[in-house]
């Protein structure tokens, strides 16, 4: 996929996989894995982006000894959500109007 | 490769980077390795996952501001090509600040010499028409005192002058006119490119 269209995928993903409640890094790649391949070093720059622009927050907890980061939606970054969609349903007739003429040919 | 021993080659190669940077990357892998491991993967296997080193590093890098992936490779600087080219410019001042102050002292000079022409042109112009005038002028007092002949050839020759003057005039106009245009034409020229510059922005 192209990589500009897939940046802008990824971060509502990532954004979407802590939507009903704070998650983990780890987590978070394994509950995208079945729709999208994300890897941890794509991940790391997400989660990086997403936290300087305040649509999530991060806090430190303990988990078997050890420190684990748990990654928590804002309200900004619930609206992210929601704008996405908006643009998706423009993105959807932007489409239709793309493939129209393919369409028309197969009615034919 | 073990755990430390990839943390402690990412913390090495990382080690130009505000130590604050170098930590949170640090912390990050060390829990995605440990979460790995708790999924039941071995130590091995855990960092295997994570992929090659360099990838991991250049993912790092290239979410960070330009300046501070460089100063964290210094190796892929690209800027040892300018300073090669600011010494090159430095050393080679000698020759190219004197054959630019020829060049400029050559455009100068030819810029002076096309005004000179022009401005003899004018002067011839200037005579031409001093000569017409003091000639008409002279005829009054000729004609009073009664010199009729000499009166008759002083206004001639004026006449004559006069008509010079005016033909004379339209080449110096052309003259003077091409030259300014000579002139400006560096200018316009400059003054377009920046303009079409500024539209293809």
């Amino acid at each position: 996929m192209d990589i500009q269209l897939k940046r802008g995928l990824l971060d509502v993903c990532v954004l979407s996989a802590i939507k009903n409640g704070e998650s983990y890094g780890y987590q978070i790649i394994k509950d995208v894995r079945p729709y999208v391949s994300l890897s941890e070093s794509t991940l790391y720059p997400i989660l990086r982006r997403l936290e300087s622009a305040e649509l999530l927050t991060v806090r430190c907890a303990e988990h078997c000894g050890r420190l684990r980061k748990y990654y928590r939606i804002t309200p900004r970054g619930l609206e992210r959500i929601e704008a996405f969609k908006r643009d998706w349903r423009e993105l959807e007739s932007i489409y239709r109007y793309i493939v129209r003429e393919e369409q028309g040919h197969d009615e034919t | 490769m073990t755990k430390h021993e990839f943390l402690s080659a990412l913390r090495k190669r990382l080690s130009g980077l505000p130590a604050e940077d170098v930590n949170a990357t640090v912390a990050y892998y060390r829990e995605m390795i440990e979460d790995r491991m708790e999924d039941g993967l071995t130590e091995e296997e855990a960092v295997a996952a994570l992929g090659p080193l360099e990838d991991v590093l250049a993912s790092v890098l290239s979410d960070l501001p330009p300046v501070r992936s460089e100063r964290a490779e210094p190796k892929r600087s690209k800027r040892s090509g300018s300073g090669w080219i600011v010494l090159l410019l430095v050393l080679g001042a000698p020759i190219w600040m004197s054959l630019l102050i020829a060049a400029a002292a050559v455009v100068l000079s030819v810029c002076i010499a096309l005004g000179a022409v022009v401005l003899s042109l004018y002067t011839v112009l200037v005579a031409f028409a001093a000569v017409a005038a003091s000639g008409i002028a002279a005829v009054f007092p000729l004609a009073f005192s009664g010199n009729i002949a000499q009166g008759l050839l002083l206004l001639g020759t004026g006449l004559v002058f006069a008509g010079l003057t005016i033909l004379w005039f339209f080449p110096c106009k052309l003259c003077a006119k091409g030259l300014f245009y000579l002139v400006k034409a560096p200018f316009l020229w400059w003054k377009r490119r920046s303009t079409r510059k500024e539209v293809a922005a």
